[in-house]
């Protein structure tokens, strides 16, 4: 039996040294191939939100809206001479306001809400780099051109019924205008034909059923 | 350069850097950043590394070796993921992030409604029509309403979305949960 004293190292046992090796040879291997990307992505991340690219998203919204209220007035003063409709008077001057500014706030909430948006996104990607940093699974970032397409199709698709609803109104008006029954234009909105007890006739029932107010609602908003 | 324990340490930290000047096209302060950026030092790849032969060196050597890979890690770690936790911890404990969102939600609705008014008066001329002072007043007024009434609605989502925002970050995405104790459990 030893009596102690000696060299009491223990020595690494070749497995050991090898692993340790593999290891070393694999962070070497990761620092040297995927360091740069993960800085890469960093980098990508920081740039979300950078002025040129708010300036996209702002414009691709901008545009939209705005092409959205040319082809709408259009539509309008085709509309309005279909019925009959001066375009000169003052209903369709009000119709073509009340559209456009129907328009612009569709227009406006979805650019404010493409900004905030993106720069949600830029906040995900900041979380993104910690979860790459601790070993973690990532979530995916809706890009750039998401961002601006959804933002200019919405921009686009409510202006643009905006300019729909106005439009059925002033057929509607234009038919009705026509059939005498000016006098209910003057009327607040009625919320259903029942509303209206025996003074509604067929033809006007039908329309005030279905909810339409004659384009006199000033609150109507996209929906 | 190697440092004494084997490892190259960083030489440089990341820099905060100013957003740069906005393009002109659209309002400046709509166009900064609302959360900040940073500047990433691309430069900063491949310097945390280690030696692989040292596992062949005297008694200990992949001893010494695995506890500098750990050293290693936790030092690339530090220099170029722990900036983000500072990061999200500012964005998160921001008591004017809110009012720079709303600012910027504010300033898009404006900007959009005062191009739509615009576009307005160009369709008006092609249709030939002229407004009197009154029309012309009322229309004013139907806009200024208008947009006031959706930049404010959008102001305030904004801002909504803003403590939302901070309290998702808070709730979990930036604490101590993302310290790499995998990487080292490892070890």
């Amino acid at each position: 039996m030893s009596g102690g004293g000696g060299d009491t190292d223990i020595e690494d046992t070749p497995e050991q040294r090898y692993l340790a090796q593999v290891a070393a040879e694999k962070w070497n291997f990761a620092q040297d191939n995927l360091a740069p990307l993960q800085n890469e992505y960093m980098q990508q991340v920081e740039q979300m939100d950078s002025p040129g690219r708010k300036s996209y998203i702002m414009g691709r919204a901008n545009q939209s809206t705005q092409a959205a209220i040319g082809r709408g007035a259009e539509q309008l003063g085709n509309e309005a001479q279909a019925a009959g409709i001066d375009p000169s008077s003052g209903k369709f001057k009000g119709l073509m306001m009340d559209a456009t500014t129907d328009a612009a706030s569709a227009g406006g909430e979805v650019a404010a809400r493409a900004l905030a948006e993106q720069d949600n996104q830029k906040a995900l990607g900041l979380q993104n780099v910690l979860a790459i940093g601790s070993g973690q699974d990532t979530r995916a970032l809706a890009g750039l051109t998401d961002m601006s397409s959804l933002s200019a199709q919405q921009a686009r698709g409510d202006a643009y019924n905006a300019f729909n609803r106005r439009s059925a109104n002033l057929q509607t008006l234009g038919t009705l205008a026509g059939a005498g029954t000016s006098y209910y234009l003057n009327q607040n909105p009625m919320k259903s034909a029942s509303q209206m007890g025996g003074i509604v006739d067929q033809p006007l029932g039908n329309g005030m059923g279905s909810g339409n107010n004659y384009g006199l609602d000033m609150n109507q908003r996209y929906t | 350069m190697l440092g004494l324990n084997g490892i190259n340490f960083p030489q440089t930290q990341q820099p905060v850097q100013a957003a740069p000047a906005a393009a002109p096209a659209f309002n400046a302060g709509l166009l900064s950043s609302i959360i900040g950026q940073q500047n990433v030092d691309m430069g900063y790849t491949g310097m945390t590394r280690v030696d692989p032969g040292q596992a062949f060196r005297g008694d200990q050597g992949a001893s010494t070796l695995l506890g500098q890979l750990s050293r290693a890690q936790w030092t690339d770690w530090k220099a170029r993921f722990a900036p983000y936790v500072d990061r999200l911890t500012d964005i998160a404990t921001d008591d004017d992030l809110a009012t720079r969102s709303s600012t910027q939600a504010y300033t898009a609705a404006n900007q959009i409604n005062n191009n739509a008014q615009r576009s307005l008066q160009m369709n008006q001329a092609s249709y030939g029509l002229q407004l009197s002072p009154d029309e012309q007043a009322a229309q004013n007024r139907k806009f200024a309403l208008s947009g006031a009434a959706t930049a404010v609605q959008s102001a305030n989502d904004a801002r909504a979305g803003a403590v939302d925002l901070q309290q998702s970050i808070l709730a979990g995405n930036a604490g101590l949960s993302q310290i790499p104790d995998k990487v080292l459990n490892q070890m």
